[in-house]
């Protein structure tokens, strides 16, 4: 690689590349069931990252969320039981 | 601190953490179903609804899916849980859990590498423990359908990520199928968002699932 960083460990197996792209987590909170709102997410860009549901226990989850990122606003009506949304950003 | 690339792309931040393998394993299956269907469950522990985690399932070209577990996101602080997954495949599945660096202390058997703290002092990389590496994202809509991407040999499905939905469909002579939503993959590209015959029941029943959106990322680290 001509840019970038690499970190070996000391039996010389790569453990970093900067040309990778690593998972980052931005914010992560819980909507409860039967619920809707809103809720600004700054640090979240929708052009370099996603957002996700995790149902954790609960497979009774139906949502509907949209994030405007010019706003950095999500929001979402839950019509199931409650889930996780988390935003990661890939970089 | 944050390092960026030539195209300004940051690679390294002790702001936006990145995830650390906190467990790995495998499993074998604990009972079947009579659409043959393995059941699975992994027993790990997970942070609460504050931190995210990524509870990721390897590819046999199996039909794969979450099942219900005692993860309850209400509770605060770190979880002690069964993760249940399903799968087409009789053998035992792999599985990787990654959590932020700061969820649970963690030990290594090394101090060569680097680590990066955030302004609150907890650690934000440590190059001693594998870190989360993307690399692709499923993004599942309402419908099921065929995704391509580009060409992984072994994934990681973030299966917890799915967007579960179930339903029950009759199939005559007094019976009914339990199906619920899952993937497949079905080459080195392509994925296919199906509903999986889970179980075959002795009543009459008829319940239409309803499907939603979410992204399902492809998963992978570097030296394991």
């Amino acid at each position: 690689m001509s840019f970038g960083i690499e970190i070996y460990d000391n039996t010389n197996s790569i453990k970093f590349s900067s040309e990778n792209q690593t998972i980052r987590s931005i914010f992560s909170f819980l909507v409860e069931a039967e619920s809707s709102g809103s809720i600004v997410v700054s640090s979240y860009d929708s052009s370099k990252g996603f957002v996700s549901i995790d149902v954790a226990g609960n497979l009774g989850v139906v949502i509907d969320y949209n994030f405007d990122n010019s706003s950095k606003v999500f929001s979402w009506n839950s019509s199931g039981g409650a889930a996780i949304v988390s935003f990661f950003n890939i970089e | 601190m944050q390092v960026f690339d030539e195209q300004g792309r940051l690679t390294l931040s002790d702001i936006s953490q990145s995830m650390k393998l906190t467990d790995s394993g495998s499993v074998s299956s604990i009972d079947v179903s009579n659409t043959g269907i393995y059941e699975y469950d992994a027993n790990v522990t997970v942070p609460d609804s504050s931190r995210p985690f990524l509870f990721c399932v390897k590819s046999d070209f199996d039909k794969l899916t979450l099942g219900p577990s005692n993860y309850d996101p209400t509770v605060s602080g770190p979880s002690n849980v069964d993760i249940k997954f399903f799968s087409s495949f009789s053998g035992p599945k792999e599985y990787r859990l990654y959590t932020t660096f700061d969820f649970e202390s963690y030990s290594t058997t090394t101090n060569f590498g680097m680590k990066l703290f955030s302004p609150d002092g907890n650690i934000s990389y440590d190059s001693r423990v594998p870190e989360a590496i993307f690399e692709d994202l499923l993004q599942i809509t309402t419908s099921n359908e065929t995704i391509t991407h580009s060409s992984i040999s072994t994934p990681f499905y973030a299966i917890n990520l799915f967007p579960v939905s179930q339903g029950l469909s009759p199939i005559g002579g007094g019976r009914s199928v339990f199906r619920r939503r899952g993937l497949q993959q079905i080459s080195s590209t392509e994925r296919e968002i199906l509903f999986i015959d889970m179980l075959i029941i002795n009543q009459f029943q008829s319940q239409s699932p309803t499907n939603f959106a979410s992204n399902v990322p492809i998963v992978t680290s570097l030296g394991i």
